[in-house]
């Protein structure tokens, strides 16, 4: 987690701002423009900044713009991101998840980005990623599963079919909770691209306890 | 298919069996996939069979995962088909089972 006040000195450090009181700052502060005043040579060293001090790295360029528009906006993105990589083990070029879209108890939605065409085991694994949003308080209580713990688990089966073609870019994953067995989860999913189902089937992940009881 | 490419080397290449080599834990999918404990995502287990086929993947009818793929081991492939089904057996070097994979494939455009 980054504060305001962390981010503020920050970036009053990484572009020569001394002159600037931070705590006279708001967060709602415009970075560029009339605000703080950067421009666009600036943007480029404000991503490097995201890359080497947070190990964030702006897939999509288009997302710019509102990811750096204020100070508040930096601060929320770079802490949701932390949250992201924290939860998921997994890191690039395994990772495909870009973006989680809902966290509930019973089910999860997750936008995967794939540079290339992605197989169809491939697009099985990102949705394994996306249940890993998934909150399953009510059985992690049951079962002793610390709640605030990354959760680990081991995929065991997959069948998946593919409905229609799929395309490099954007895809977003449903997963839903379906069942389980004590440690042992079955969850099905559904993949849609531009607004048609590309793909679906069903995941059973073996959640690992605390101290390894599965 | 561009992250398997130099994942594998293919020592043996028959009909019905294919052994391939992993690469090191120096791999960047190995490296991703875990820090601290590099093990081949089950999914690259389908991938790297698919792509030896030059085939593409339209369905998983089952894949069952059953042990842990590291860095560096030999993984053999055994391969029959069954109506429109390729069934592969995936085995170690001690032939125990690594896991059972029942796909429909079909050929590469």
């Amino acid at each position: 987690m980054i504060t305001l006040d962390e981010l503020k000195r920050d970036l009053v450090q990484l572009f020569g701002l001394e002159e600037i009181e931070v705590s006279s700052i708001p967060g709602s502060e415009q970075l560029f423009g009339d605000g703080l005043g950067l421009d666009s040579v600036d943007a480029i060293e404000l991503s490097i900044y995201l890359e080497n001090r947070h190990g964030i790295v702006i897939e999509n360029l288009s997302d710019a713009a509102d990811i750096f528009a204020t100070f508040d906006t930096l601060r929320d993105y770079i802490n949701t991101q932390n949250y992201f990589a924290n939860k998921l083990p997994h890191q690039q070029p395994v990772r495909s998840l870009s973006k989680v879209v809902a966290s509930n108890q019973l089910d999860a939605a997750a936008v995967a980005t794939f540079k290339h065409k992605p197989s169809l085991a491939k697009i099985v694994e990102a949705a394994a990623q996306t249940s890993v949003f998934m909150k399953l308080h009510e059985f992690k209580s049951e079962l002793g599963i610390p709640l605030d713990k990354q959760i680990k688990g081991m995929l065991l089966k997959m069948r998946a079919s593919k409905t229609n073609p799929i395309d490099a870019g954007d895809v977003y994953i449903n997963t839903e909770y379906v069942a389980n067995y004590r440690y042992f989860f079955d969850i099905s999913f559904e993949v849609r691209q531009l607004d048609l189902v590309v793909a679906k089937g069903n995941i059973n992940i073996l959640l690992e306890g605390e101290d390894g009881a599965s | 298919m561009e992250l398997h490419d130099d994942i594998y080397t293919v020592v043996e290449h028959s009909d019905n069996k294919v052994i391939v080599e992993l690469a090191d834990e120096l791999h960047p999918v190995f490296k991703a996939h875990f820090p601290q404990n590099p093990i081949l995502p089950g999914y690259m287990q389908i991938d790297i069979i698919v792509s030896i086929l030059d085939a593409e993947l339209e369905q998983i009818v089952g894949a069952k995962f059953m042990k842990i793929v590291h860095p560096k081991e030999q993984i053999t492939y055994h391969i029959s088909y069954k109506n429109t089904q390729t069934r592969v057996e995936v085995m170690d070097q001690d032939d125990q089972k690594i896991s059972s994979l029942k796909l429909v494939l079909k050929a590469q455009n």
